[in-house]
């Protein structure tokens, strides 16, 4: 948690400081995300931001889940859900990253 | 375990740790909150290679001042979570000795006016981009 609190800081402040800030909320659309997605490297950050915040995301939830599921059994079920869902929303979002916008 | 969410939660409502429980309850919140987002976003996002045509008119949606309440009140989550991630990173790893009760208040009083610092000036540009003054 620490570690990827450490790197998340500059990276999804980056990021939302290029998407909100800089770019603005009203100028995103599929166009922009095409001629973002066409350099390999903002596909590289994008992808390495879902990873780490993601999982960061996931790990924390599991924490306060834990906090009021102290029953072995509850956690064991909380592990698996929590794992089963940290999944499927990382690989839709990875293979969206990596699939990119259709010409 | 209903037990538990029931005291748990009660706990900590009633628990009077002042601004240092305040800054406790908040950094859940916000990261919760950020989850929420962020899970919606991957979602949102991955249209982009899924359903294209889709893409334009789901961040229409967004373009709303719905869109640009939940944008204000996302940034400030992200940064308090930031701001107050970066203060309990920086202690834990290089500055154990500062967790005491009086140093510890006094950073998390400091958390709150750099997460508002840093919040007020992006609120304002988010404004203006939503006018498209800039």
């Amino acid at each position: 948690m620490r570690l990827s609190a450490i790197l998340l800081i500059p990276m999804v402040w980056f990021h939302t400081i290029f998407t909100t800030l800089i770019v603005g909320a009203e100028n995103v659309n599929l166009n922009l995300v095409a001629a973002r997605w066409a350099t390999i490297s903002w596909r590289v950050y994008d992808a390495l931001l879902l990873a780490f915040a993601f999982s960061h995301g996931i790990t924390g939830l599991r924490q306060v889940l834990f906090d009021f599921a102290t029953g072995a059994t509850a956690r064991k079920t909380l592990n698996i859900l929590l794992l089963l869902f940290w999944l499927a929303l990382s690989v839709v979002g990875i293979i969206g990253i990596v699939g990119g916008v259709a010409k | 375990m209903v037990k538990n969410i029931v005291n748990g939660v009660s706990g900590l409502i009633h628990y009077k740790g002042g601004v240092a429980h305040y800054t406790f309850l908040m950094h859940r919140i916000s990261g919760l909150g950020v989850l929420t987002f962020l899970s919606l976003h991957i979602l949102l996002e991955s249209t982009a290679h899924y359903a294209p045509r889709l893409y334009d008119q789901l961040n229409a949606g967004l373009q709303t001042p719905l869109g640009l309440t939940a944008e204000i009140v996302m940034a400030l989550l992200v940064i308090f979570h930031g701001v107050n991630g970066f203060r309990i990173t920086y202690f834990d790893l290089f500055h154990p000795d500062l967790w005491t009760p009086h140093s510890a208040l006094h950073s998390v009083r400091a958390t709150w006016i750099v997460s508002i610092l840093l919040w007020l000036p992006a609120v304002a540009i988010m404004i203006l981009h939503s006018l498209r003054l800039i």
